[in-house]
Order: structure tokens, then C-alpha cells, then sequence
């Protein structure tokens, strides 16, 4: 079980379309890098081999990461607070109390959007909060966030 | 005429460059046959037209920044209006307001200048600062609006006379003007008629940082870093004059040049030290906590009890000797420079620290606070009901894994850490943002995990790190119920009645 065990938390799975959407991702980042290294190959050096092994892990990395942190990556809606799971070799479980949410982002780039995936960000008053939950079904985002922003007003409670 | 002090260096620096050479000599090709006449003879002249230009220019600047400076203030917000091309209107609510200080930065000060810098909930840049006060008039303002937005009533004129009764040294009397007009439309009469400055509320003297130990604790902390340079500076002198190479040529040239950018980054951290520890005092009144502190520059702050969202003790290697402690806080609402804003005993014994701590957490939940404390500051592993950091840490964590541990109390959670410097982060439950855990792949495979505690922008990141994997969850999972439980019973507004209970 990747998910970890805590009291009164029902995990909800990011949605597996990120992974196709992670994929689009990393080959534009391929063609952006590979075109760079091969201009800097042709018009100065031919030094390029190591910027070529570098290259080949960042592809290795991101061929093999997308499957594993998509189905790594979830969260929970519990009485009192949302829980976030991320991550597989650097996990992370965050706990946002509703009362402490300032605001609640919804957010999507293009990329995203041929999915119609949406990516949910909650504010508190902290800078070190890093509650984002990826790829959630973009209908499915709009309810979440009210849903956590009604939440938080009933629970609001001063810093 | 304070902030024009920046414009009018980069003007005269303009000026100096362009201009000057050319009339200095009398080559001005202008126009004007008699200057140019005045100028071929006597080069003074024009070096002194010039300076002439130059004071009008930045007097003119100053003034039409001073004259597009307005300040309002009603019931609700504080209004500014300012800039001469770029015209703001800034709308500052009182009830959002967090903190409002006093700065005085030198030139200003030798002027007898002060400006009221408000702090207010919402982000980078959205304070407003009030410049071209008299001191007096800063003070007198700071209390009104530290009144307003306790949202007490306000004394209407026929009782100033009894406010005033209670006024301390400092604080004008009568009826604020704003910092310039008389007359004009409503927005340029601040504070006029019917309103009277309100009187600082009197104040206690909690403790005050003597000159000789500020200089002392300053040399202390940075002691250890000059020494580990001063030994890097030796070897390679030694090193290099092994080699053969001329003693001067390795201090003056290679040496020097390494060292002077090392030589700068320890002078701003001792000018920093510096600044905060120097004329260092604190006071408390019903609005909070005063703290003063400066040299060149005096920063005069009020820091609200409810506002503080955690406390580092932290102790530098050295300060050992001595005993002595450090304090900084989180405080919300300061969005820029926190690291300055931040302090709240730079300097002081055992009992100074648990003093400023009982400032801030009044109510610790604990029945024995010093005791308690004094464990947490000095002790090591499982000492005092502290969950420590399992041995099996030390690949990752070789020296401060001895003296890791958390505890909670009643009302606060407490995180030491720390090797040679030693720390000690409290974070009163209520305050606790979120929380997360976190494990690496070599943590995992010790069965370790890390708890972290979202605070506000501050000096303070509380982290519990490199707990057993199972210790991590239970904190992460206890410390959630304790934070809302505690939410729900939040009594900082009772604040200055428990200090001055306890303190009388």
C-alpha cells in the first residue's frame, strides 16, 4: 500500500491522465534541452558528450518517474483537515487544517487542459504550506475547492 | 526630505560626472556669453553654480515629495496618497492591521525625524509608511493608531486633558496636524480638531542590553567563524611560502584577495549583530510588547502578543561561557525584512530568556515552566520526557542527532536542536499553519521521518528531524488534534491582563 494509514482518511487517487500529461511535458523539455545541446554542438564545441549523458538521464528520469509519482499521488478529505500524499523515493503526507486555509487555487496550464485536469493549491498563512494536489478531473476541482472553502469559513479561525 | 537623501546622491553623482569637469575648466560651449565669460575666469564659479543647481534641484525634489505625501486617518483605514508623476492611493484597514513601528534612519534622525511604518494583513507591499514626522508626532500617532485598531473609543477633546494625565515622556500634546498643510480639503487635515493625540499607554521596563555585554556577545557568536578564516588565512600562508613564494606576495596578493570578500560577509553579519543588540531594550504595555534597538538607525516596535506564531532560543557556541541566550520570534504580518524585525532578546542570561519567552507564552501548560525549559535548552536525548533521535541516525546525522528531541506540553510543542549552537523552537499549538512528514530514501531505509511545522515568514522553521518512522506519524497525527483543539480556545486577547497579574 503506498498510501499510509492514517485515522479517518478515505484516499482519493490523482487522476491517471496525469501521466500522459507528464509525458507531453518531458518530451517538450527533451526537444527544448536536445535542440540547445545540438546548436551548442554544431556552432562551438565538441566537448557536447557529457551535456549528451546528462541528457540521457534526464530522459531515463522522466520516462521512468511519471507512472510512479502519478499513482504515489493522492489525497484525503478528513472532518477536520485535508491530507496530501505525494511522492515515492521523497514522500510527503501535509495535513491542511480547514481553519487554517486563506484561499484555495485552481489552476491549469495547456497542457493540462487537453486533459481537463486541473491542479488545487491551498494558501494558509505559511510560505513553507506545499499543499498541492495535481491532476484533479477539472469538474471534479471546481466542487472540491468550495467544498474546502466552506469548510474553512466555518472553521475559520484568527492566525 | 528624509528619502530624498537616495535621489539626491544619484543626482549629484550625475551631475559630478557629466557636468562638472567641463564647467570646472570654463568649457562650457553655452550660449550665454556672460557665463561663459564668468566661467573662462573664474572655473569656481560654475563649481559653485553647480552645487547651487544641485541643492535647489534636490530641495525642489524633496519638496514636491513632501507636498504629494498625504496622510488620512478615519474610523476605518488609513489613507495615503503619494508620488509626484506615479500617483498612489493606498487604503491601509485598521482592523487588518498587524504592527506599527517607528524608524528612524540616521539622517532623519539627526533631524529629529521619524517615520510610521504600518503594517498591514495581505501580502508584500501593502504597508504604508508615513514619513516627514516630527518624532513627537510619530509617537503620538503610533499610539492613536494602535488604539483605533484595538477599537477602543477614542477621547474626544473636552477629555484630553485626562488622557494627557497619563502621558509619559515623548508624547505630544494637543490636537496632530498632518505633516504639512493647514489648509485645504479634508484629505490634507489629518487628525485636526476634536481629536486628541492619545497618550502612550504607560510602559514597564522588562530588560534593557548593557553596552559591554551587547559588544561582548557580538564578539562571542562571530568568534568562531573568524577563527576557523584566521586558520584557513595561516595554512595557506604557510602553505605558500613553503612553495617558495614570497611571504608579502602571498598575504598582499593572493591572500588578501581571497580573504577581503570573506572580510565583508563577517563585517555585515557583526554590523547586523550589531544593529539589533546595541541600545536593546523591551518594555511591555497593554498594546504589547515594546522592543527598541539601533545604532545609526533606531527602529522603535510594538510586537502583539496574539502575533506571535513561534520562539527560538538559540545559544552560539561561545554565549556558553557566559550563560547567555538568544530569542527571535515569528511574528505575523511582517512580510520584508523579518530577520530585523525579529528579535526579541538579543542577548541574556538563562532568566532574561525564560523572562521573554513568559512574555510571549504567558501560559505555558506546564507546571513547571523553568524546569521544563531548562531541560529542553540544555538537555540531551530522552532527558526530561523529550522523544529523542534513535541512533541509527548517524549516517545522516552524526552530530546534532544526540540532542534532537520533541516534546509537547499543554499549550506548546517544543523542538531542540542543535550541536555546538544550540536551539530550541516553541510553537504554541494554536499557531501551527499545517504540518507535513517527510522521508528521503536513506531515512526510509533507516526508518526515519521528519515532522515539519508551518509557521509564518520568520527566523523560526520548526522541524523535528530524523524521528522513528513510527514516532513521526503518532506526532504528526497527535499534534494535528492537539492544533485544533487549541484553536478553539485561543485566550491571547486576555493577554496584558495575565502578564500584569503576574508581574505586579
Amino acid at each position: 500500500m503506498v498510501m499510509p494509514e492514517l485515522d479517518g482518511a478515505t484516499w482519493t487517487m490523482a487522476s491517471r491522465k496525469l501521466i500522459p500529461a507528464r509525458y507531453i511535458s518531458a518530451v517538450i523539455l527533451w526537444l527544448i534541452i536536445g535542440a540547445g545541446i545540438l546548436v551548442l554542438n554544431l556552432a562551438v564545441a565538441d566537448w557536447t558528450t557529457w551535456f549528451w549523458i546528462a541528457f540521457a538521464v534526464i530522459v531515463f528520469w522522466t520516462l521512468w518517474t511519471p507512472a510512479r509519482l502519478v499513482t504515489a499521488h493522492g489525497w484525503a478529505e478528513r472532518q477536520d483537515d485535508l491530507v496530501i500524499q505525494r511522492g515515492r523515493m521523497w514522500r510527503s503526507t501535509t495535513v491542511v487544517p480547514y481553519g487554517r486555509m486563506q484561499y484555495v487555487e485552481v489552476e491549469q496550464g495547456p497542457i493540462l487542459r487537453m486533459f481537463s485536469l486541473s491542479r488545487v493549491k491551498l494558501h494558509t498563512a505559511s510560505p513553507q504550506t506545499d499543499a498541492v494536489i495535481s491532476g484533479v478531473p477539472s469538474a471534479d476541482a471546481e466542487r472540491l475547492r468550495d467544498r474546502l472553502m466552506s469548510r474553512g469559513e466555518a472553521r475559520m479561525a484568527g492566525l | 526630505m528624509v528619502g530624498g537623501a537616495g535621489v539626491a546622491t544619484a543626482i549629484f553623482s550625475i551631475f559630478a560626472f557629466n557636468f562638472l569637469p567641463d564647467w570646472a575648466q570654463g568649457l562650457d560651449p553655452g550660449t550665454n556669453e556672460i557665463a561663459d565669460f564668468l566661467f573662462a575666469n573664474f572655473p569656481l564659479l560654475g563649481l559653485l553654480a553647480a552645487i547651487a543647481g544641485i541643492i535647489l534641484l534636490v530641495l525642489g525634489f524633496s519638496y514636491l515629495g513632501w507636498y504629494f505625501n498625504q496622510f488620512m486617518i478615519d474610523d476605518e483605514a488609513i489613507q495615503q496618497r503619494r508620488g509626484v508623476l506615479f500617483r498612489q492611493h493606498l487604503r491601509a484597514r485598521l482592523d487588518r492591521l498587524q504592527a506599527v513601528d517607528i524608524t528612524q534612519p540616521l539622517l532623519a534622525r539627526m533631524f529629529g525625524f521619524a517615520a510610521v511604518k504600518v503594517e498591514v494583513a495581505g501580502g508584500e507591499g501593502s504597508g504604508v509608511e508615513l514619513k516627514f514626522l516630527r518624532l513627537g508626532q510619530a509617537e503620538a500617532l503610533r499610539n492613536e493608531l494602535l488604539e483605533l485598531a484595538a477599537g477602543r473609543k477614542r477621547e474626544v477633546a473636552g477629555q484630553s486633558g485626562s488622557a494627557s494625565a497619563t502621558a509619559i515622556a515623548g508624547a505630544t500634546q494637543g490636537p496632530l496636524v498632518d505633516s504639512h498643510h493647514t489648509g485645504g480639503d479634508d484629505f490634507l487635515h489629518v487628525l485636526k480638531d476634536g481629536r486628541a493625540a492619545v497618550a502612550a499607554l504607560p510602559e514597564r521596563e522588562v530588560y534593557a542590553v548593557p553596552l559591554p555585554r551587547a559588544l561582548q556577545s557580538v564578539a562571542l557568536a562571530v568568534a568562531p567563524t573568524l577563527i576557523v578564516f584566521a586558520l584557513i588565512g595561516i595554512g595557506v600562508t604557510i602553505w605558500g611560502t613553503s612553495q617558495g613564494i614570497d611571504f608579502a606576495v602571498v598575504i598582499f596578493g593572493g591572500g588578501l584577495a581571497a580573504v577581503l570578500p570573506v572580510i565583508i560577509i563577517v563585517a555585515s553579519l557583526v554590523w547586523r549583530q550589531l544593529t539589533t543588540t546595541v541600545n536593546f531594550r523591551a518594555s511591555i504595555s497593554a498594546d504589547g510588547i515594546g522592543v527598541r534597538h539601533g545604532i545609526t538607525a533606531v527602529r522603535r516596535q510594538t510586537i502583539p502578543p496574539g502575533r506571535v506564531q513561534a520562539v527560538r532560543l538559540e545559544q552560539p557556541w561561545l554565549w556558553r561561557l557566559m550563560g547567555w541566550w538568544r530569542v527571535k520570534l515569528n511574528v505575523a504580518g511582517y512580510q520584508d525584512n523579518t530577520e530585523e524585525v525579529s528579535t526579541l532578546l538579543p542577548v541574556g542570561d538563562i532568566q532574561d530568556a525564560l523572562d521573554a519567552v513568559w512574555l510571549v507564552l504567558p501560559d505555558f501548560g506546564d507546571p513547571d515552566p523553568a524546569g521544563t525549559l531548562g531541560h529542553a535548552m540544555t538537555g540531551r536525548g530522552a532527558e526530561g520526557g523529550f522523544t529523542p533521535t534513535p541512533d541509527r541516525a548517524w549516517p545522516t546525522d552524526p552530530f546534532q542527532r544526540r540532542h534532537r528531541g520533541v516534546r509537547a506540553t499543554e499549550r506548546a510543542l517544543l523542538m531542540r536542536s542543535g550541536w555546538l549552537d544550540r536551539r530550541l523552537d516553541i510553537v504554541p499549538h494554536e499557531r501551527v499553519q499545517s504540518l507535513s512528514l517527510s522521508q528521503g530514501p536513506i531515512a526510509r531505509a533507516l526508518r526515519l521521518s521528519h515532522v515539519h511545522l508551518h509557521s509564518t515568514k520568520g527566523p523560526v522553521v520548526p522541524v523535528a528531524k530524523n524521528l522513528d518512522a513510527a514516532d513521526a506519524v503518532a506526532l504528526l497525527e497527535a499534534q494535528n488534534v492537539r492544533s485544533l483543539r487549541s484553536r478553539s480556545r485561543d485566550t491571547t486577547e486576555q493577554w496584558f491582563a495575565k502578564v500584569a497579574d503576574a508581574g505586579a
